[in-house]
């Protein structure tokens, strides 16, 4: 490898992240917004469904995927929310790899038979205060899978659910301001 | 059943099925795909097979319902093997002297006896765990230990059981267990329209969302001898060459990524982003669903082919940078080898077997686009994370060149929009379909002509090729879909590739495979 056309490409491309869009719900309406539409908890989370307050989480969080049925869709988009160009971390999330090293709970997919144990196994190894955000239709229980022999029914028939975000698959925008709701950043 | 496709078919009793298979086999076919049937009158397994260039024949064995055994093929082929055990989880159909006829689809906690594609499969069966009817195989001996893999894994993935039999830090035998994100796909797509069943495909695997949809549409359209112009059939090959690109640009990134080299993994990523980005503006959607429907494809506007032109010159720089470091190179270069001899063996497909030097690539072996006379697979020799690395570098390019060809190939036909916007309820298509049925519209299904009839569709996707064979009832809605993902053929190969490796190379070997979880599980 050439070190001059590594440092070459770099420098030729400069910033990769782009602007950081403003934050749509202040942390002092936490709470004071409903529900969308669909239903969908849109609120800043201000207490986990223990009621363990979830401000301490505020400025930083450690972030575990759960995929739990899904087409793999969503994967792409969370990837590239913790992707350079959306950057996720620059707003305190970070992805980790276990769910004992983890804040929020990001879950995608319908439940499956074969993966309804080791998510509520999972939601349990995850120490409190922790969030559950169901990312994407099939996790909001709105999905195209749902009458499948397969499955056993949605994310909330399983873990108490925290924040919602619909979307086939969400908009990495979407997912960051979910996680943002959470940092508080 | 009437076949009106034109694909042959061939009924031979079960006795007859092992020799038909070996003569098929010897002759040069692949199997291609097998799918189950519950008539009314007994259970009906239909092989498909192919041969380039562009032969198709089916088998077709019917067994009784009361005694559902048919001999094993697993001793001659071993993908056989394989959707036999899945023809018994899924239909109670018994592969007779199988070597390993443990359960594929259907974990430990199914019931007994509940074979959930059957007629009259209970609806809500007990679910109760028998672990021990699903056991993993156990290498004994002086310091071998098991590492017990997911299936929640710590990167960015779907789930999967991995279980690793290691000395020290060398695996000696490697078993994934699959099937987590089995969700009864194929069920979901019965007594719906071809139409309304196009959500389903776009979501059997969602970083394949083309190569499905349109191996769906070109099976329903095979059923229903509908013509495709040739502007249509240069837009679908258009879409598949950008799923490839995007796809094929990320992994590129991520391997380097594996083994700690992370600039050429975040720049491949900004240009993954540029070109979901553009997959957007051409189809509304970034993962470019909603543009293919029956008989149809349509685009919302032109490519930007000079967005495709600059990221195919960085790809080459990134691939130049990757290759040409030299730990890098040491870690890529004779790890996770899987000889050409047991890709063929195993029947493995797409950039996995063209990396062992086995060309196989649906879009010259049964074409159908014209991609011109320069289009050839793309295939290295060393049959390592290198080889793979190289393949998909190389056929990067190579989509990025068809890009403008087939553009100018679609531009005769303009972007294929009707008058009307497309969307949801997809405007049927003003095709000219043969035998003279009535248009259709979004209330009445195009009907078969002879009643009930059958088709396929082969592509090469992204991962390698792909089949989906359709049966349509006589008011036009389905009846069955079998579904193939060519991850389904692959996964098994891994496992043979990662013997002798170190366990930290696994994530290396996985990706530079990166086979589909969704895809393989349906």
């Amino acid at each position: 490898m050439n070190p001059v056309e590594l440092w070459g490409l770099i420098r030729r491309t400069g910033r990769i992240a782009q602007p950081a869009p403003a934050r749509t719900t202040s942390p002092d309406t936490a709470g004071d917004s409903a529900g969308d539409k669909a239903g969908n908890t849109t609120k800043d989370p201000a207490a986990d469904s223990a009621g363990q307050d979830l401000s301490v989480l505020a400025g930083s969080v450690q972030v575990r995927h759960v995929d739990c049925g899904s087409c793999n869709g969503c994967e792409i988009e969370i990837g590239a929310a913790f992707g350079p160009v959306y950057d996720a971390e620059r707003y305190g999330a970070r992805l980790v790899a276990s769910p004992r090293h983890a804040d929020v709970l990001v879950v995608t997919g319908v439940v499956t038979r074969n993966m309804a144990r080791p998510l509520v196994r999972t939601v349990e190894a995850t120490p409190r205060p922790r969030v559950v955000v169901a990312v994407g239709d099939c996790a909001a229980g709105h999905s195209v899978y749902a009458a499948g022999y397969a499955v056993d029914g949605s994310v909330a028939d399983h873990v108490e659910v925290d924040l919602v975000v619909p979307g086939c698959p969400p908009s990495p925008d979407q997912i960051i301001e979910a996680l943002r709701r959470v940092t508080r950043r | 059943m009437t076949r009106l496709h034109p694909t042959p078919s061939h009924e031979i009793a079960a006795a007859d099925l092992h020799g038909a298979v070996a003569e098929l086999l010897g002759e040069g076919w692949r199997l291609a795909l097998v799918a189950g049937h519950d008539d009314p009158d007994a259970l009906r397994v239909v092989q498909l097979w192919l041969r380039p260039v562009g032969e198709r024949r089916e088998i077709v064995v019917r067994v009784s319902h009361e005694d559902p055994r048919l001999p094993t093929l697993a001793d001659v082929s071993f993908p056989a093997g394989r959707f036999e055990r899945e023809l018994l989880d899924l239909f109670g159909i018994h592969p007779e002297g199988h070597p390993m006829p443990q359960r594929l689809v259907r974990h430990a906690h199914w019931p007994n006896g509940w074979h959930p594609m059957r007629r009259d499969a209970a609806a809500d069966p007990v679910f109760d765990d028998d672990l021990g009817s699903f056991p993993f195989l156990q290498v004994a001996g002086d310091g071998v230990y098991e590492i017990p893999v997911g299936p929640i894994h710590a990167g960015l993935i779907e789930p999967g059981h991995f279980r690793f039999s290691v000395v020290g830090e060398t695996i000696l035998r490697m078993k994934a267990r699959l099937w987590f994100v089995h969700r009864g796909m194929e069920r979901l797509f019965q007594g719906r329209t071809p139409e309304a069943a196009i959500e389903l495909a776009e979501r059997v695997s969602g970083d394949t969302a083309v190569g499905h949809t349109l191996a769906f549409v070109q099976a329903v359209e095979d059923a229903l001898a509908v013509k495709v112009d040739p502007e249509t059939a240069a837009r679908r090959a258009l879409l598949l060459e950008l799923e490839r690109l995007y796809n094929h640009v990320s992994d590129l990134g991520a391997m380097a990524n594996d083994v700690g080299f992370g600039i050429p993994h975040i720049h491949a990523q900004r240009l993954r982003e540029s070109l979901l980005r553009h997959n957007a503006a051409l189809t509304g959607h970034r993962l470019l669903r909603g543009a293919i429907g029956v008989g149809t494809a349509r685009l919302q506007c032109e490519p930007d082919l000079s967005l495709i032109a600059s990221v195919a010159a960085e790809v080459v720089e990134l691939a130049a940078l990757t290759l040409g470091h030299s730990v890098v190179l040491d870690r890529f270069t004779r790890t996770g080898a899987l000889p050409a001899e047991q890709a063929r063996a195993i029947g493995v497909l797409g950039y996995v077997a063209r990396a062992s030097g086995v060309s196989i690539d649906a879009r010259a072996d049964h074409p159908s686009a014209d991609l011109g006379p320069d289009f050839v697979p793309i295939t290295e020799t060393s049959a390592d994370v290198r080889a793979r690395y190289a393949v998909r570098a190389r056929e990067f390019a190579s989509s990025a060149l068809l890009v403008p060809r087939l553009t100018r190939l679609a531009a005769a036909g303009g972007l294929g929009r009707s008058e009307t916007q497309p969307g949801p309820g997809r405007s049927l298509p003003e095709v000219d379909p043969r035998g003279g049925e009535a248009r259709p519209t979004a209330a009445e299904p195009r009907r078969p002509v002879g009643g009930p009839c059958a088709g396929v569709g082969v592509v090469e996707a992204w991962r390698g090729t792909l089949c989906h064979r359709v049966e349509l009832a006589e008011d036009g809605t389905l009846s069955r879909v079998k579904i193939v993902d060519p991850s389904f053929f692959s996964w098994p190969a891994m496992p043979v590739a990662l013997a002798d490796t170190i366990v930290p190379d696994f994530p290396l070997v996985n990706k530079s495979f990166n086979q589909s979880y969704a895809g393989n599980d349906l």
